[in-house]
């Protein structure tokens, strides 16, 4: 073998291990935040979380990113947690300075496309908790889809001041 | 939409209808167009602070204040924005003694000094909680251009829509300057410093 095929070599391997890596990587970044049961080409939840509720505070906001891999519009219908009384999907814009909240009866999450649910927009809202939450408990969610069906998810709960965490 | 334009058009009740919209819009567009003309100097309206005592904003006199409007059953707007004054207090060091962060409950019913002790200081220790009811919060809230709309809903009691600014109020109780809470780090240290703030030295 000449040192030139060799080297073609190592790094094909080098290549063909990266791209291996990839979406193993790209699979458990949304396992690790507590998503089950899923297909790819359906409903992925990425990046869940909720935010720790001040102490005397009534409602947690959660929030997440809906990734839609399927060639079909999806739509979420409803959620709900055995650890809270209500939860309501949130639209919220903010128009001159001033923000514009209601509950929406879905949301809708277009096909091979996203949705973000972040502070100071679209949320979750989690009313009536039956224990306070605190970083590092986690709140089983289920989330009700017109198509996807059923996904079960555990959420990560986080002590994040203003948007992020940065 | 169909519409017989012959027995609409004639009715008086559709144009007395017509002008109420027509005035109701007037009325939209002038609130959301209305901007914060400063510096403007504050009326001093009575008020009770987070620990039930009489305040006024002429107690913190000599301070800087930066001020937010919100309520603490707020889901989303309000803790982001609290949050985020606090990140901006704490990345001053030394320099924010001479700020007083305070918190202005839009929500007097369910806001109870109780309630503000509890759920600030877990922003940022320093917060002053104010309430007061109305007509008084109304007063207040106008004279720094907050607008506020409450809802109660029969599941989730009060909801409201408010505006996400937060207020620069001078040592001498002049509002100077009012942002988006949702500001990038270090902003709130500039617009200080625009107004002639020297931090504490």
């Amino acid at each position: 073998m000449t040192r030139l095929m060799s080297m073609l070599l190592a790094g094909g391997l080098l290549v063909g291990s990266a791209l291996a890596a990839l979406p193993v990587a790209a699979m458990d970044a949304p396992k690790a935040a507590g998503t089950k049961a899923q297909s790819a080409k359906k409903i992925q939840v990425e990046a869940p979380w909720v935010r720790e509720a001040p102490p005397g505070a009534r409602v947690l906001g959660a929030y997440m990113t809906l990734v839609n891999g399927s060639e079909q519009a999806d739509r979420l219908l409803s959620v709900s947690s055995p650890l809270a009384g209500e939860i309501e999907i949130h639209r919220m814009t903010v128009k001159n300075g001033m923000m514009d909240m209601e509950a929406i009866p879905f949301l809708t999450v277009p096909a091979k496309g996203e949705v973000k649910l972040q502070p100071g927009g679209n949320h979750l809202m989690i009313y009536g908790m039956k224990r306070e939450l605190k970083e590092g408990d986690r709140l089983p969610l289920e989330l009700k889809f017109e198509h996807a069906g059923t996904l079960s998810i555990d959420v990560p709960v986080r002590k994040v001041m203003g948007k992020s965490s940065h | 939409m169909t519409m017989t334009t012959e027995s609409t058009a004639s009715n008086p009740r559709f144009w007395r209808g017509m002008a109420f919209a027509v005035l109701a819009l007037a009325l939209a567009v002038a609130g959301i167009t209305v901007y914060l003309k400063v510096p403007k100097p504050l009326a001093d309206l009575p008020m009770v602070d987070h620990q039930g005592k009489a305040a006024r904003l002429s107690d913190y006199r000599g301070k800087w204040l930066v001020v937010y409007f919100g309520y603490t059953s707020c889901p989303d707007a309000c803790p982001t924005g609290l949050g985020e004054i606090a990140k901006a207090l704490k990345d001053m060091g030394p320099d924010r003694s001479v700020i007083q962060p305070i918190f202005v409950s839009l929500d007097p019913k369910n806001d109870t000094p109780e309630r503000l002790s509890k759920y600030l200081p877990y922003f940022d220790s320093a917060f002053i909680g104010l309430r007061t009811e109305e007509p008084t919060l109304g007063q207040v809230a106008k004279q720094f251009g907050v607008t506020y709309v409450t809802a109660e809903s029969p599941k989730f009691g009060t909801l409201i829509d408010h505006s996400l600014y937060a207020y620069l109020v001078d040592p001498n109780g002049v509002l100077r300057d009012s942002f988006m809470t949702t500001f990038p780090p270090d902003f709130m240290r500039k617009r200080l410093t625009q107004h002639g703030w020297k931090g504490a030295s």
